[in-house]
C-alpha cells in the first residue's frame, strides 16, 4: 500500500458522497420557500416553521433515501470533516455582533455609518451575506454546486431591493431553483445507487 | 485502504465503506474481523432518526497505529531514489 495516501482527498470524497443526493439543496429550498411565503403574509410564525419541518424531514429522507444506498457517515472536525469548530464559533459570533450592533445602534440617536450601510443597502448587504456564507460551505463540505448557489443568491437577494418586486418572490425563486436543482440530484441519485443489502445483494 | 477512509470521519456505517473502498462485503468483513481484533475499531450503537445504527470507529489505539504506519511509509518513499 503507497504512503501517499492523500487523507484530505479522502475526506473529500467522504463529504460529496453524502451529499451527492441532493437532500440538503431540497431542504434549503424548503427553507427559503417558507421564508418567501411567510415574508407575504407577515406571519413571523412561519419563519420558525422550518426548525420543526425542515430537519425532520433532512432526516427522513436520508433514511429512506440515502443510508439504503450508500450507507451512513458522520464527520467530526477531528478527523478532518464537518465543519471546524472555529469557522461556526466565528460564524456565530459574527452573527451575535451583528445584532448587537443593530440593537444598540436602534437605541443611540447617534448612530454609526455601518448601521446605515445595513439599512441604505440590506439587498447587496444580504445576498452578499447568503453568498459568503453558501461559498464557505460549499468549500468546508466539499459541494461545488453551492458556489453557483452562492452567486444565484447574490443576483437574487442583492436585487431584491432595486427589482420593485416583493422580496419574498425573490426568496420564493431562490427556494425555487434549490428545490427543482436538489429533486433532479435526488431522482439521478436513486437511479445510480440500487438499494443495497448489507450482504451486498441488490434488493 | 480501510483504516485511511475510516480515520477521515467520526464513524461510517459497512455499506458505506464498501461504497467508498469498493470492496465486497465477504473482503471487508475479513478485514475488520481483523481491525477489531487487533483494537484499531470498535462498533458503536449509533442513532438516526432515533433508530439505532451500527457505525465503526476507529479507537485511539488504532489512530496512533494508523499514523506510525504513514510515518513509517513516508520515511520510506524519501529514502527511494
Amino acid at each position: 500500500m503507497s504512503g501517499n495516501i492523500d487523507l484530505k482527498e479522502l475526506q473529500r470524497k467522504a463529504m460529496s458522497s453524502f451529499h451527492e443526493d441532493g437532500i440538503i439543496d431540497i431542504m434549503i429550498g424548503l427553507m427559503g420557500l417558507i421564508w418567501g411565503f411567510s415574508a407575504f403574509t407577515d406571519d413571523s410564525s412561519m419563519s420558525v416553521i422550518w426548525i420543526a419541518v425542515v430537519i425532520p424531514s433532512y432526516w427522513w429522507l436520508k433514511r429512506e433515501y440515502t443510508i439504503p444506498r450508500i450507507g451512513m457517515v458522520r464527520f467530526s472536525p477531528r478527523g478532518g470533516g464537518g465543519l471546524p469548530r472555529i469557522l461556526v464559533t466565528t460564524l456565530v459570533g459574527a452573527a451575535v455582533a451583528v445584532g448587537l450592533v443593530m440593537w444598540w445602534a436602534a437605541t443611540e440617536t447617534s448612530k454609526p455609518f455601518y448601521y446605515y450601510l445595513i439599512t441604505d443597502y440590506w439587498g447587496p448587504v444580504m445576498g452578499v451575506g447568503v453568498a459568503v456564507a453558501g461559498a464557505l460551505y460549499a468549500h468546508v463540505a466539499n459541494i461545488p454546486r453551492f458556489y453557483a448557489y452562492s452567486a444565484l443568491a447574490i443576483a437574487l437577494i442583492g436585487s431584491a431591493q432595486y427589482s420593485g418586486l416583493p422580496f419574498g418572490l425573490h426568496l420564493i425563486a431562490l427556494g425555487a431553483v434549490f428545490l427543482g436543482y436538489g429533486g433532479y440530484l435526488l431522482h439521478r441519485f436513486i437511479g445510480k445507487y440500487p438499494v443495497q443489502a448489507v450482504d451486498g445483494q441488490v434488493g | 485502504m480501510i483504516m485511511a477512509h475510516l480515520y477521515v470521519v467520526d464513524s461510517a456505517d459497512f455499506l458505506f465503506l464498501m461504497r467508498q473502498t469498493g470492496l465486497t462485503f465477504g473482503n471487508l468483513s475479513s478485514h475488520m474481523a481483523k481491525l477489531e481484533g487487533a483494537g484499531y475499531i470498535e462498533v458503536v450503537k449509533d442513532f438516526v432518526d432515533r433508530k439505532p445504527h451500527t457505525m465503526l470507529r476507529v479507537t485511539a489505539r488504532g489512530r496512533a497505529a494508523f499514523e506510525e504506519y504513514r510515518r513509517g511509509m513516508d520515511r520510506l518513499f524519501k529514502g527511494l531514489p
